[in-house]
């Protein structure tokens, strides 16, 4: 029997009904035998990770690692989460499927050396949006001239140095460059936004 | 609905850090953990995906970027004059264009001090002495350009602190006639001020007119030369 969709066992007073439920909140809720919660849990964790997922592996190839990351975390959320810790516990689990991702494809390349041009054609990037590319080729061109700052760390940046080398390079603390790049940041999608589609 | 502002703004710091991939390993686990938890980033990180994934793998983007720090003799020489006087990578006060402003700022006051009208502002002087001689010579002076001369003078027999009338004429010009009329100081030594605009070249005799004269009963009289 529940209230309001939680079930009775779940002190009302560590939810806040008028905002929206944390991942804490859905946490709580789903170790006390929420399935509603539980399923939010997934559909929130399921797009973060495909999102993370998809910086380090293209393709679809992406989602399925990102959705057997949130299978395993769905079984052993309740027994082997650690208090407070879930988010770290959670990414973690998603580190690993993404590194047995590639041990996988390595074995797999190793057993087929035929099929690794299928593979490679499967993993090479989509052909890439003309327009965005063309919106975002115009809009560096102004800020190359109009933010040097942001335009020299992202140079840097390209050139593969990381944040902490680029500090070292231009004289100037972490929180000054992070500062330097939102603002070029802000500016970029300024000009994004304004730039007008042919 | 959306939680509009960062849970964790320390972390939301590295946002951009993070879309171009230019965070440590540390620094990306901890972001992508924040990104679990913070609606505000992963929706800001999950709309410019797009354009990060080109920024990071567009070689003609890149190019763009690095262009802008090759040789920019292509560029137009306005262009070229504004980034040499406005530099991004100088600390703004240092930049050439605020020190010529900072400059000008200050060399217009002696600009202007240089052309205002010479009566206004204190100016040098030259300093001409004038005192009674056994044997009469004339005392000669030369006129230094556009400076005021200070004629000090003696006046034998007058009693401290008493005023005189002086008067000034040029030998050689009849018009040239300046009378001032002057308290003497503790010494019975006179100071006036001989305009350098009356002070040209020439020969000139000072005459102490209203001067009680004790001993003598006579004018004192200096005449002096002034040479160009």
């Amino acid at each position: 029997m529940t209230v309001r969709g939680f079930p009775l066992s779940y002190k009302a007073e560590h939810v806040n009904f008028n905002r929206e439920l944390t991942l804490e909140d859905l946490l709580t809720l789903a170790r006390s035998g929420d399935k509603a919660a539980e399923g939010k849990i997934f559909e929130r964790l399921l797009v973060r990770f495909t999102l993370i997922a998809k910086r380090r592996i293209d393709g679809d190839d992406a989602r399925d690692v990102a959705q057997d990351a949130c299978l395993t975390i769905l079984e052993k959320y309740r027994t082997e989460a650690p208090a407070g810790r879930f988010e770290a516990w959670a990414h973690g689990i998603l580190y690993n499927k993404i590194g047995n991702f590639y041990q996988r494809r390595e074995v797999r390349r190793s057993w087929h050396a035929g099929v690794v041009s299928g593979d490679a054609a499967q993993l090479s990037d989509p052909p890439p949006q003309q327009e965005l590319r063309r919106k975002l080729l115009g809009c560096i061109r102004k800020l190359v001239v109009g933010n040097r700052r942001y335009a020299r760390a992202l140079n840097l940046m390209f050139l593969g140095y990381k944040t902490n080398e680029i500090c070292v390079k231009l004289n100037i603390q972490p929180g000054h460059l992070y500062v330097i790049l939102n603002r070029g940041r802000r500016l970029l999608i300024n000009c994004l936004d304004k730039e007008v589609m042919p | 609905m959306t939680t509009t502002t960062c849970l964790d703004p320390r972390m939301g710091a590295l946002l951009h850090a993070y879309e171009l991939r230019g965070l440590s390993e540390s620094d990306t686990v901890a972001f992508e953990t924040h990104l679990l938890t913070c609606d505000c980033c992963f929706t800001a990180v999950q709309s410019f995906e797009p354009y990060a994934k080109l920024l990071a793998t567009d070689a003609a983007i890149q190019g763009e970027i690095r262009g802008g720090f090759a040789d920019n003799t292509s560029l137009p020489l306005g262009r070229r004059l504004g980034r040499a006087l406005w530099p991004d990578h100088v600390t703004p006060l240092l930049r050439p264009a605020v020190l010529m402003v900072v400059i000008l700022l200050l060399a217009y006051p002696a600009w202007r001090g240089l052309n205002e009208d010479p009566g206004l502002f204190v100016r040098a002087t030259q300093k001409i002495t004038l005192m009674p001689t056994r044997s009469g010579a004339v005392d000669s002076f030369t006129a230094s350009r556009g400076q005021d001369g200070i004629i000090v003078f003696g006046c034998p027999g007058a009693r401290p602190d008493q005023s005189c009338h002086i008067v000034i004429t040029a030998l050689d010009d009849a018009r040239m006639k300046y009378d001032v009329t002057v308290v003497l100081d503790a010494d019975a030594v006179g100071h006036i001020l001989f305009p350098a605009r009356l002070m040209r070249p020439g020969a000139y005799q000072l005459e102490i007119d209203d001067h009680n004269a004790a001993v003598s009963g006579e004018k004192q009289v200096y005449r002096f030369m002034v040479h160009p």
